[in-house]
């Protein structure tokens, strides 16, 4: 259990109450016995509800306890307000100390230190306890802006991937709606032809070549249809293993040797954005920080598995913690449920595992 | 008042609780009658001391509520937490009441007694059983396992009856126990009786009643925690 300043405030409380207590045991008076009760009652009520208002119950405390100092002259109402006046500190309501100062110089010297500490005590104890209040507030700041951004980024995870879907289900489309328009037709009127050519064949020869010869036109339009379908159909910009391929190619310093090993073609489109960002982040990582004469990438894809391996052998410093932009990769790959390391010994490395499903 | 007439037909339907709340004091008010005449305060002292041992077994049913899992079960109905603690407690206390309209009644009409003795000794008593009541209800919101709230509760309830003065008289213990009573409720009460006794019913009699109501209140806040049900 964590010690928090109401922890401290209660026992304190506990304490102040069984001190008065014991002092009452010497007098035996009912009235000193009726306030312990009644300032007992009070602080329980205090305990157990946390609204603002009640905090302020503390004046009818205050007030019921002179009432019992002046009027009835109980000795327990003495040592009662300098109990009350600990609560007050602690609950913020510093001018109560000069309404009951007043009463305190008219005391014994060892009353007055006593009562002196008290206060200090509270004062200390409200300030402890302002700090905490802060420090949660903040805390609590802090994680609801973290869950915003988490859910965020679940958010985009999950549109990324009902984008990439529904790319695929449009493109696919296109494709059939291509080949039906383009191809389609040639490739039927043709075949329709063929089976013209076989029925004239015998009868009537030139006619059957004739026919042939038209059929042959019409394939030969579908197939250069079919080379301009295709030739649409391919990307403009490099995509999976390509990229990550051309990545390597184009880094400047260095050549960079990239090895790859196992199948990749159900590795989706987020899952290589990630493994991109995460090359990138490190080849500049490289650039920027360490002279190296060799990286290597190795790009291993399993049936549930990708792993991305990144080497270099500039290292310039040994640190254990990575720095931001690190930090923010290992943050991007785990939101895709993957893992990212790195470890420094004679060569940096990076790995990055992805779960591919 | 659904829970009100449940809680007391469990009440009434168990049986030890029962003999122990209404029959044995009923039947200790009529027996000895000397001493109901000539030292009623002892007598008021002894239906004290029954009152606090049957309170718990009164209260007993919100424990057994908690444990057996039907609170979960009626509070999941249109019955609030403060209802049902309230009714329960009604229910509770309604047995005490009974042995204790009893008491005056048979102290005023076969006992003689004076009628000031017996409003003051009505008053003590009735604030005592609420008191009684509260404090089982507090006891029992402290403990998860009935019998451990059971034994302690024992065990205490004989401390503070040995300090309070219910069995023995206070000048017969150690000074410095004297007046260690005080931190419980049936030490006001014999405060309360013995004043009556002395003074009648006076500024003093009337300070010891409202401890016994301060004394109720802290019981019920420290025990009427939400979380506790």
């Amino acid at each position: 259990m964590k010690l928090t300043p109401d922890h401290i405030f209660m026992i304190l409380n506990i304490a102040g109450l069984s001190l008065m207590f014991v002092n009452w045991l010497q007098v035996v008076d009912t009235a000193g016995f009726l306030l312990l009760l009644f300032l007992a009652v009070m602080f329980v009520v205090r305990k157990k509800n946390n609204h603002p208002l009640v905090k302020k119950i503390i004046f009818i405390d205050l007030f019921v306890t002179v009432i019992f100092l002046l009027i009835l002259d109980s000795s327990t109402a003495e040592s009662a307000l300098s109990f009350l006046l600990f609560q007050s500190m602690f609950f913020g309501f510093y001018p109560v100390v000069l309404l009951v100062g007043y009463h305190v110089f008219d005391r014994q010297f060892s009353s007055l230190v006593l009562t002196i500490s008290v206060t200090l005590i509270g004062l200390v104890l409200s300030f402890w306890k302002n700090e905490w209040s802060d420090r949660l507030k903040q805390r609590d700041s802090f994680s609801k802006k973290n869950f915003e951004l988490e859910s965020l980024q679940s958010e985009l995870t999950t549109a990324l991937a009902q984008v990439e879907q529904m790319s695929i289900v449009a493109e696919r489309s296109r494709i059939s709606a291509d080949i039906h328009d383009n191809v389609g037709h040639e490739i039927v009127a043709s075949y329709i032809t063929f089976q013209t050519v076989r029925k004239v064949m015998e009868k009537d020869p030139e006619k059957a070549l004739e026919l042939f010869d038209k059929s042959m036109n019409r394939l030969n339009v579908g197939v250069g249809k079919m080379r301009d379908a295709v030739h649409n159909m391919s990307a403009v910009t490099f995509t999976g293993v390509d990229r990550i391929r051309q990545i390597c190619e184009n880094y400047p310093k260095v050549p960079v040797i990239f090895l790859t090993s196992g199948d990749m073609t159900h590795v989706s489109i987020n899952i290589w954005h990630v493994l991109e960002t995460v090359l990138n982040e490190s080849l500049t990582n490289v650039m920027k920080h360490a002279d190296a004469a060799f990286i290597q990438v190795e790009l291993d894809a399993t049936k549930h598995l990708i792993r991305l391996f990144i080497e270099n052998d500039g290292v310039t410093s040994v640190t254990s913690s990575p720095g931001s932009g690190l930090r923010n990769l290992r943050y991007r790959v785990v939101t895709v449920g993957g893992n990212l390391t790195f470890d420094i010994d004679e060569t940096f490395k990076v790995v990055c595992v992805i779960p591919i499903n | 008042m659904i829970v009100f007439k449940y809680a007391l037909l469990r009440n009434l339907r168990s049986s030890f609780s029962l003999f122990a709340s209404c029959i044995v004091p009923v039947i200790f008010i009529f027996i000895y009658p000397e001493m109901w005449i000539y030292a009623p305060e002892a007598g008021v002292s002894m239906i004290a001391y029954l009152m606090l041992l049957s309170s718990y077994l009164l209260v007993g049913i919100i424990l057994e509520d908690q444990i057996d899992g039907s609170i979960i079960k009626i509070l999941a109905s249109p019955v609030s937490t403060f209802s049902y603690i309230v009714q329960n407690l009604l229910a509770s206390i309604l047995p005490l009441l009974l042995q204790i309209t009893i008491l005056v009644i048979v102290g005023q009409v076969r006992y003689n007694w004076k009628t000031e003795f017996t409003f003051g000794v009505a008053v003590s008593l009735l604030l005592f059983a609420i008191a009684n009541i509260a404090f089982a209800f507090c006891w029992n919101m402290f403990f998860k396992s009935k019998e451990t709230s059971k034994y302690t509760f024992i065990f205490v309830v004989i401390s503070i009856s040995l300090l309070s003065g219910m069995v023995v008289p206070i000048e017969a213990l150690p000074v410095f126990l004297q007046n260690m009573g005080a931190v419980s409720h049936p030490y006001w009460l014999m405060r309360s009786i013995n004043s009556l006794t002395l003074n009648g019913l006076n500024l003093e009699f009337w300070l010891f009643q409202i401890i016994l109501i301060l004394f109720a209140a802290a019981f019920l806040i420290l025990g009427g925690k939400r979380r506790t049900i």
